[in-house]
């Protein structure tokens, strides 16, 4: 389970070379967001980052929820489509696919991603927490327990993302205020309206003094 | 034979009920008495949160099965243009891919579907898409409302258009109605005599209000994934009814019900967008007969913005008649709004049905354009209506300077919503209301840039069934029970009030309640739209639960050898005088393995008002110099008959609250006019509220028995998001001074109306 409040320096680095944040923003800046629209940019960038780097499949190998995960993906896949499509980590959502809604953030080394802006290949060697590594349903985590308490959630589909963005949180900080809160799950939206109940849920995980969320 | 039956409706003392007498339907239980019920009604975790919090709950999005292909739609570019042609040979020869190719012709908007295909992998159908070639030759379109009204403006359609509706919409048939160039419509309705009202008038007041095209934005994307097995065509839905699904696929691929499957356990929000098949859903299951390969069809959030649907624009225009002691004594109402190239934009339910006014007069049109479709959202065309009709009755409170919620007491009869707005009143402390407007003064004076407001909005809604719903109940010799229907859980979490309805009938924990949705083979339940699940399927739960409980007082009742009348369940026994006996005991002295008592939503009888009423009060915080409002509180006060699982009732109502700040005061879809392109197709530049935005909601409900039902039971979900942005549009007003009249209330909007934004000199 990732404690470490800060991931360590060394792993904190923007990876080197060709990311996808990267070519999106690079793409994004000269093309302008209005005029092709934002999938197609996209699919773009994906069939760009493709077509520089090879078809072939790479091997990669990571450490996801504590146990090793190898297989072997194109250059173009991202940490979602692994997680999902191949090691059927479905817990994991994909909203948006562009890192703006933010259920699929996962725990990169400790540090709370979006898992649709990182590619596998940048994932390789780090170790990975999903939403299925945080608890299970007989077996819950605090934010997890306080969630379900709270009533943070309707129809569940942020709310693995807004789990762990919580998560995070309190790894790093145990006794978070509201407005702590508030910016953590900035990056999560949920359309039901359950924030409230997450903020409530932190409240109420933070004072039972379990400082891994 | 129907029994007759005296019944209590009515608030809850400390206000008077009232008895009536009813027809009690035959096989259905009394409805619950005032005050008397262990279980409901209370609060308590949803059951499913254990596997929702934990990544457990299966989305149609994680379906996953070996061999499976991933499907992607082409979709046009253009808002308008002729298709010229398709070349997919480039797609053809990739691997693993096919294609459905309806060859379309025309295309009327920015998104709209062209083909289809499906490859092993969601990479290699971009791919596979980025291959096939079309050739447009691109028409003349129209994408505002404003020029799609003009004469002369390039036509949407050539020929008139018929309504098509869906199970989001309020119940009725469709209409036919006159077509010039884009319009269709007036649609005419009202009551009472307006000539008259008028007349009777002593002065009258207009307002003009505009709203924005908002749209749904689940966080789950329409999906469908598809699997063919021999004739049956079994389906994974992200839907709000699984049963009009199965309706409509077995429509389109002419196969009887038994025939389709379709699931739905987990849907990702829908808010009204997510009724039918849909025409990727289609192209799911026929790619999949294709491939003779399970097909996923999951949207992106861009096919979801531009082709899912929306809830229309609108320009309102409301006329009031008012006597100088604020009674309205007529309302003329006209809408025009844009569905693009779909219908019902209507907004001229809340002026007819949320307050009192004696007569009223409502003209709504439909206005085409280039656009994707429109279709019910959350209460549709009522938050508009109450924008504009709410606003209007500011504004003659401010004429006939009385206090806002004074001037809609003299025009509200509504016995509970008297009572809603007394207590809203008191929650948000409207008596400072006056105090506030002078240290307002006082802060301007200061040269400080807060301004305070309180404001408030009447809610209106109605209380639809679904006819047809039934469930089931099975109890086991293990004393292990079970409920079945195919109702989907979109958020609302029906499982839990199932659980607790069925709990309190047989005397057991609600977790021992083992509740199976979202599979058409269960009995039918209701759609999600039009806030009618808890009432169509609340009561055939209770009946089912009654039901198998009285098989099971006969079988008690050979055990105690006690009439099972003095027979009573409680806490897992079955206890009369001093003899006790087991719940498990008596289950496995059952005749059949199973013991299966069924449960039919009964029509309804008589009771209370048919409508939702409700009142929402606003304190908002806005800086005048950059036009930012922070919403600080709102306090909501709704009726929903008697609330079987109060946390989910309470959920909702701030789910509705949220979405009506989002509405007021961020979303507005953004279209170019020369391309006709919809420029925010995403979450980024597309903005709905978010945690920073969160304000603190104090959700009310009145403790009200309208029977009509055994259970008293009424929806929720659309009356808590119909009077939000007007509730904050008023808080604005107080705040500020000045009357917003256009949805989004966006800072640009504030500043200008302040007079802040600097005019630039005509062609400098």
């Amino acid at each position: 389970m990732a404690k470490s409040p800060e991931p360590p320096e060394e792993t904190r680095d923007e990876p080197k070379g060709v990311t996808r944040r990267g070519l999106i923003k690079g793409i994004a800046s000269v093309v302008g967001v209005a005029s092709a629209g934002a999938t197609t940019l996209l699919v773009e960038a994906r069939h760009e980052l493709q077509a520089a780097s090879g078809n072939g499949a790479i091997p990669v190998s990571l450490t996801v929820n504590g146990a090793a995960r190898t297989g072997s993906f194109e250059a173009r896949t991202t940490l979602a489509e692994a997680l999902r499509d191949a090691w059927g980590l479905t817990g994991t959502k994909v909203g948006c696919d562009r890192g703006a809604c933010g259920a699929c953030t996962v725990l990169l080394d400790g540090a709370p991603v979006n898992s649709c802006l990182t590619l596998v290949h940048d994932a390789d060697g780090r170790k990975i927490t999903t939403i299925e590594g945080l608890g299970s349903p007989e077996a819950m985590s605090p934010i997890q327990k306080a969630f379900v308490d709270a009533d943070a959630l309707q129809c569940g589909f942020c709310t693995p993302g807004m789990v762990v963005s919580c998560s995070a949180l309190l790894a790093r900080n145990s006794k978070p205020s509201e407005l702590d809160v508030k910016e953590a799950v900035s990056g999560n939206l949920c359309r039901c309206g359950t924030y409230t109940g997450v903020f409530a849920a932190c409240d109420a995980a933070a004072k039972t003094g379990v400082t891994r969320g | 034979m129907a029994e007759e039956k005296t019944i209590e409706i009515g608030l809850a003392p400390p206000h008077p009920s009232k008895k009536i007498s009813i027809s009690l339907p035959p096989g259905d239980p009394p409805p619950y008495p005032m005050g008397q019920r262990p279980v409901t009604g209370r609060r308590r975790p949803r059951l499913d949160g254990p596997i929702k919090v934990t990544g457990r709950a299966a989305f149609t999005h994680d379906a996953r099965k070996a061999g499976m292909l991933h499907a992607c739609v082409l979709r046009s570019p253009h808002a308008h243009a002729k298709v010229l042609s398709i070349d997919t040979a480039g797609a053809e020869k990739m691997a693993g891919v096919v294609i459905e190719n309806p060859k379309k012709e025309v295309v009327r908007y920015h998104g709209e579907a062209i083909l289809a295909l499906a490859a092993p992998t969601r990479a290699a159908a971009e791919d596979a898409l980025r291959a096939v070639k079309v050739t447009y030759d691109v028409l003349p379109h129209t994408v505002s409302l404003a020029a799609a009204r003009k004469e002369g403006a390039p036509l949407v359609f050539q020929k008139a258009v018929e309504e098509k509706r869906s199970a989001g919409d309020e119940p009725g048939e469709a209409t036919k109605l006159p077509q010039t160039g884009n319009v269709r419509g007036p649609k005419n309705s009202g009551k009472g005599d307006v000539e008259k009202g008028f007349a009777e008038a002593e002065g009258t007041l207009e307002v003009v209000t505009t709203t924005a095209v908002q749209t749904h934005v689940p966080l789950e994307t329409h999906s469908l994934f598809a699997e063919w097995l021999g004739d049956t065509l079994e389906v994974q839905a992200s839907t709000q009814g699984t049963f009009s699904v199965r309706d409509e696929l077995a429509e389109v691929f002419k196969l009887s019900k038994d025939k389709v499957i379709v699931k739905a356990e987990f849907t990702g929000g829908g808010f009204g967008a997510k009724f039918g098949a849909g025409d990727y859903g289609v192209f799911a299951a026929k790619l999949a007969k294709k491939a003779g390969k399970p097909v996923l069809m999951a949207l992106d959030r861009k096919e979801e913005h531009l082709s899912a649907g929306n809830r229309p624009d609108s320009w309102n225009r409301v006329k009031l008649g008012y006597k100088k002691d604020g009674t309205i004594t007529a309302a003329d109402y006209e809408s025009f709004g844009t569905a693009g190239v779909a219908t019902g934009t209507g907004t001229g339910g809340f002026v007819k049905s949320a307050y009192g006014f004696p007569a009223v007069k409502v003209a709504e049109s439909d206005v085409f354009t280039n656009l994707g479709p429109g279709c019910a959202m959350r209460a549709p065309g009522h938050p508009q209506g109450c924008f504009a009709v709410e606003t209007a009755l500011e504004a003659l409170a401010d004429r006939l300077g009385m206090d806002p919620l004074a001037l809609r007491l003299k025009n509200d009869p509504s016995e509970v919503r008297r009572v809603e707005w007394e207590i809203g009143a008191k929650e948000i402390g409207w008596a400072r209301r006056a105090g506030i407007s002078k240290a307002n003064a006082v802060a301007a004076a200061a040269g400080s840039p807060l301004r305070r407001g309180l404001g408030c909005a009447a809610s209106i809604w109605y209380t639809f069934v679904a006819p047809g719903s039934q469930v089931i109940v099975r109890i086991h010799r293990d004393g292990s029970v079970e409920v079945e229907n195919g109702v989907q859980d979109i958020g609302g979490g029906p499982r839990t009030p199932i659980a607790m309805v069925v709990a309190e009938e047989l005397g057991l924990p609600v977790e021992k309640i083992n509740v199976k949705i979202g599979d058409s083979r269960y009995p039918f339940g209701p759609a999600s739209g039009g806030s009618v699940t808890t009432g169509s399927l609340i009561p055939a739960v209770r009946a089912a639960a009654v039901h198998a409980r009285d098989k099971l007082l006969d079988v008690a009742s050979k055990l105690l050898g006690v009439p099972a009348s003095e027979i009573a369940l409680a806490e897992g026994a079955f206890s009369a005088k001093d003899k006790s006996v087991e719940f498990r005991k008596v289950c496995s002295r059952l005749s059949g393995e199973t013991l299966v008592a069924t449960g039919d939503r009964a029509k309804d009888y008589d009771g209370a008002d048919t409508r939702l009423f409700g009142a929402q009060f606003a304190e908002v915080v806005v800086d005048v110099e950059t036009g930012v409002v922070a919403v600080k509180k709102v306090v909501a006060v709704h009726d929903c008959g008697q609330p079987v699982w109060k946390t989910g009732v309470e959920s909702q109502i701030r789910g509705g609250i949220l979405q009506g700040i989002s509405y007021a005061l961020f979303e507005e879809r953004v279209v170019d006019e020369r391309s006709g392109r919809v420029l925010n197709p995403n979450v980024e530049f597309y903005k709905i509220l978010g945690s920073k935005d969160t304000p603190e909601i104090v959700p009310l409900v009145v403790d009200f028995y309208p029977g009509k039902n055994n259970a008293h039971a009424r929806g929720i979900g659309e009356p808590a998001t119909v009077p939000t942005a007007a509730a904050v549009a008023n808080a604005i007003a107080h705040a500020t001074g000045i009357r917003p009249t256009a949805l989004p209330i966006t800072p640009a909007r504030i500043l200008d109306a302040l007079g802040k934004v600097p005019k630039r000199e005509v062609g400098a």
